[in-house]
């Protein structure tokens, strides 16, 4: 094992030596946590370096863990940590906007939120928006990020036209293009997209744009409990109305916005202001007269960051996610109950399919009795309920191609994702 | 040639009727709608999965080559067994498995045309947006293979986009299924690799595809302009002004003459092009976008701008667009067709390139393109028994590859690289990223027998 100090001085020659660094305020600062930490952190500025870094590592055999703004770093990494961390956070600039073909180039360390600021004035935006500000362009790419209205427009990599990334073999490659259709060669922007740092490490992305909608207005109804919210979310969908986002909120946190229900149920809409007005009709003659209508840009505004606020609860201790058939809606509704019995929190996306919980406290007996209660439900529902996104096949497929594109075991490969993958 | 021993093997996994050597049927399995022609060494009619896997261990353990195929529409030789081998013919798998409107899903078997999906959705409401020109007989799996794409690319993007997971086999036999439920749960998904990857990566057994529901009105104009460049000009103020129309063709003079000739539709003859425009969405919402359009249309300068007020007059302003192919045939009696395709905002210029190239090289050039994404599909009409013009033609094509890829375009929208861009891979991308590749076709193929000689030229 090379030691710390000859790593820090030598990759102090590519990148300076202030751009490295062993010390542990750094590195949680660049959003590693304690647990699974790297050793070195290194701030690299453009493409350049890090192709070498990755070269260096690859000689060298120094694990390489690449992070964006580290709000979901911890889902993936395993222990025990070590290696070296590369953050994108000084990769930061827009290398091109082209408002008349709908895209944008961004170095991966962008966040997201200064993303859709500088391009806001064109009426445009990409319809992905995270729950953390910190949040970087790469990053999401990288785990393939969607949250609000991922129902409608799923998550990030269904706007990637393009990715260039630095391969475990320390070589700079292009993938995709500019253009909505491309059929040149092998696409592999879905395959960097959401392969959570093993397949290289992401340093620039091409974005397809979204005019802005016209108008959004956000409908509000209160129930006395959650079955009640889950029975007229169901009749929305029967209803074939394609809200841009449905949600059922319970639990804690509820109270930023109700104190008197034990559940909410939360419609977007958005378009051009007659089909708005048009769908809000349709939209208040199901889920009833009870309910609060969002119309302004403040209020509205105001929704989406307690909304926000709520699912960065969700990712907290004792949290956990599944991703459901929705023709199982009801049953899956039952969940709902149970967390609450925890005094937890639950978000149902009923658009996406998609059921977050934190329950807060992992110990008490309470929880140990609803993930029992849960694991029978899966296994009650079969294929119609998903805990895990890897599965077997997928895992032969990776064992096919990572021992030719990462020969030295070094891009990430203690991620959590990899587990049970054979490397030869 | 395949030995005795191998034909009896195909003979025990597939049946003896099933396998076919004789020469007429191994010609009639030498080409697609492209022009090249190689023969087969043998077709194989695969009615299972299980049959599949067995005849994937026997080539890989062999090293034969195995050619899918569905309908064999492809336009670049993908279909075209280069190095000889095994055609398997995926014709038979033509089930939908189920159609899920709930859940807006669709499990679907290669073999199933697109038209066929298109047809049993349309009841219920939903459809499956990537519509290629061949959709009537072209199938999924081909749809897949090649990342198809089609006139509503502007606003619901191409097959890539509409592709939820797959159950393929390997070379080396394995089965595997990918994607499906839990997108958004953290998990690595491999599906998107096999989407235009031209039958190179696995073999295709069953296909989830996203469905997308029909929306309630659609409306459809047709603007004349005596400049190309005006027409250029139009496409990208529309999508500027915030609207993403379902559909933007575009015909240049050389196209619209031919169709005029042929249907005498009255357009003017000194109309250097024509823009097929259509918007769907919510019956309360599509007029005012219209308006929007035709405006903008006379801004840049049309002469005429027609609407069409019932289906009747839609299914009319579409006629001049569909007959476009077969019209050409009245100039000369053979055509390349490419599909480039450049930045939307880029699209003026390269439209005005290629008419300029028909010029240099005295080549008649008819164009049409998908504009609103920036396709564009120059027709390059020559004499099949012309030596000399088939050549000129030849560099025309050339010079407009090389231009695309100088707009930061692509070698090709959906018709993928098959065998007939093999030589321009190196002009597009680098030697890392063509590397890169062949790591990803190693690891998935080691022994390259999965449709050898496609995308990549190795061995």
């Amino acid at each position: 094992m090379m030691s710390t100090i000859k790593l820090i001085r030598d990759l102090g020659n590519i990148v300076g030596s202030n751009n490295i660094s062993d010390d542990k305020d750094v590195l949680n600062c660049a959003g590693f946590p304690d647990l699974g930490r790297p050793e070195v952190i290194i701030f690299p500025t453009n493409q350049e370096e890090i192709c070498q870094i990755v070269a260096y590592a690859n000689q060298n055999h120094i694990r390489i863990v690449p992070i964006g703004g580290g709000s979901n770093i911890r889902s993936v990494l395993g222990s025990p940590g070590g290696g070296l961390g590369i953050s994108l956070r000084s990769m930061t600039r827009i290398l091109e906007f082209e408002p008349d073909n709908l895209s944008l180039i961004v170095q991966a360390g962008l966040t997201n939120d200064l993303l859709q600021k500088a391009i806001k004035e064109s009426d445009l935006f990409l319809p992905v928006f995270p729950d953390w500000e910190e949040s970087t362009i790469g990053g999401e790419v990288g785990s393939n990020s969607g949250s609000r209205k991922r129902g409608r427009y799923g998550s990030i990599n269904d706007y990637v036209l393009g990715v260039e990334f630095v391969s475990p073999q320390g070589q700079l490659v292009k993938t995709g293009g500019k253009t909505v259709k491309n059929a040149s060669g092998y696409d592999f922007t879905k395959m960097i997209g959401g392969s959570w740092g093993i397949m290289g490490v992401i340093t620039s992305v091409t974005l397809k744009l979204q005019p802005l909608p016209e108008k959004e207005v956000i409908l509000i109804a209160s129930f006395k409990n959650s079955k009640q919210a889950i029975l007229v979310g169901k009749q929305v969908l029967a209803a074939k109305l394609f809200p841009v986002s449905l949600d059922v909120f319970a639990g804690r946190g509820l109270e930023a916005w109700t104190e008197s229900a034990e559940a909410i149920l939360v419609a977007g809409i958005e378009g051009s202001r007659e089909a708005v007005e048009e769908q809000r009709q349709k939209m208040m003659a199901i889920i009833g007269a009870n309910t609060q209508t969002l119309n302004e840009k403040a209020s509205i505004q105001l929704f989406w960051e307690k909304y926000h606020q709520f699912r960065r609860n969700l990712q907290g201790k004792a949290a956990g996610a599944a991703a459901f058939d929705k023709r199982l809606l009801e049953d899956i509704g039952q969940a709902l109950t149970w967390v609450m019995e925890c005094k937890g929190a639950v978000q149902l996306d009923i658009a996406a399919g998609m059921i977050e919980f934190s329950l807060f406290d992992r110990t008490d007996q309470c929880s140990e009795a609803f993930f029992k209660r849960l694991l029978e439900l899966g296994q009650q529902l079969g294929k119609g309920l998903k805990m895990d996104g890897n599965e077997l096949t997928r895992q032969l497929v990776l064992e096919k191609i990572m021992p030719i594109i990462d020969p030295a075991v070094i891009m990430f490969p203690h991620n959590r994702l990899l587990r049970g993958v054979f490397r030869g | 040639m395949l030995n005795k021993n191998i034909i009896n093997e195909l003979q025990r996994i597939f049946g003896s009727k099933d396998v076919l050597t004789s020469k007429i049927s191994l010609e009639s399995y030498a080409y697609d709608s492209s022009p090249f022609i190689h023969q087969p060494d043998a077709v194989v009619f695969a009615d299972s999965v299980g049959e599949i896997c067995e005849l994937m261990k026997l080539a890989n353990g062999e090293g034969i080559v195995v050619i899918p195929r569905g309908a064999g529409t492809n336009l670049s030789g993908g279909c075209v067994p280069r190095y000889g081998g095994i055609i398997l013919a995926m014709n038979r798998f033509n089930n939908i498995l189920e159609i899920d409107t709930v859940n807006q899903t669709a499990w679907v078997e290669p073999g199933v045309a697109n038209m066929t999906l298109q047809n049993e959705l349309a009841p219920q409401g939903f459809m499956f947006a990537p519509d290629p020109a061949s959709q009537k007989v072209a199938t999924l799996g081909g749809n897949v293979a090649e990342c198809a794409g089609g006139m509503r690319g502007v606003k619901y993007g191409v097959t890539r986009d509409h592709l939820l997971g797959l159950e393929l086999v390997l070379a080396d036999g394995d089965r595997v299924t990918l994607g499906g439920l839990g997108k958004h749960l953290p998990g690595i998904d491999l599906t998107g690799i096999f989407c235009g990857s031209e039958g190179t990566f696995g073999i295709i057994t069953k296909i989830l595809v996203k469905l997308t529901p029909l929306s309630e009105a659609v409306r459809t104009m047709m603007a004349v302009f005596d400049s190309l460049d005006q027409a250029g000009e139009t496409v990208s103020k529309i999508i500027g002004r915030g609207i993403i129309p379902t559909t933007l063709e575009i015909m240049d003079q050389t196209m619209v003459r031919a169709v005029d000739d042929f249907l005498n539709l009255g357009f003017p003859r000194d109309a250097e092009a024509v823009l097929l425009i259509e918007v769907d969405g919510y019956e309360v919402e599509v007029d005012r976008q219209t308006e929007t359009i035709v405006k903008i249309c006379k801004e840049t300068g049309a002469i005429n701008v027609q609407r069409a007020n019932s289906e009747e007059e839609r299914q009319k302003l579409w006629l001049a667009r569909r007959s476009g192919n077969g019209a050409l045939g009245r100039i000369k009696a053979a055509y390349i067709v490419q599909d480039v395709t450049v930045p939307i905002n880029k699209l003026p210029e390269m439209l005005r390139f290629v008419a300029d190239i028909s010029k240099k090289y005295c080549v008649v050039i008819a164009q049409m393109a998908h504009a609103g994404d920036g396709n564009l599909h120059p027709h390059l009409l020559y004499d099949p028994f012309d030596p000399e013009e088939h050549a000129r033609v030849e560099a025309a094509a050339r010079e407009i590859f090389l231009a695309a890829i100088k707009a930061e375009g692509t070698l090709t929208g959906e018709h993928g690289i098959g065998m007939e861009k093999l030589d321009y891979m190196p002009l597009a991308f680098s030697s890392a990223d063509l590397g890169f590749m062949e790591q990803v076709k190693r690891g998935l193929d080691p022994n390259l027998i999965l449709n050898r000689g496609k995308v990549l030229d190795i061995s």
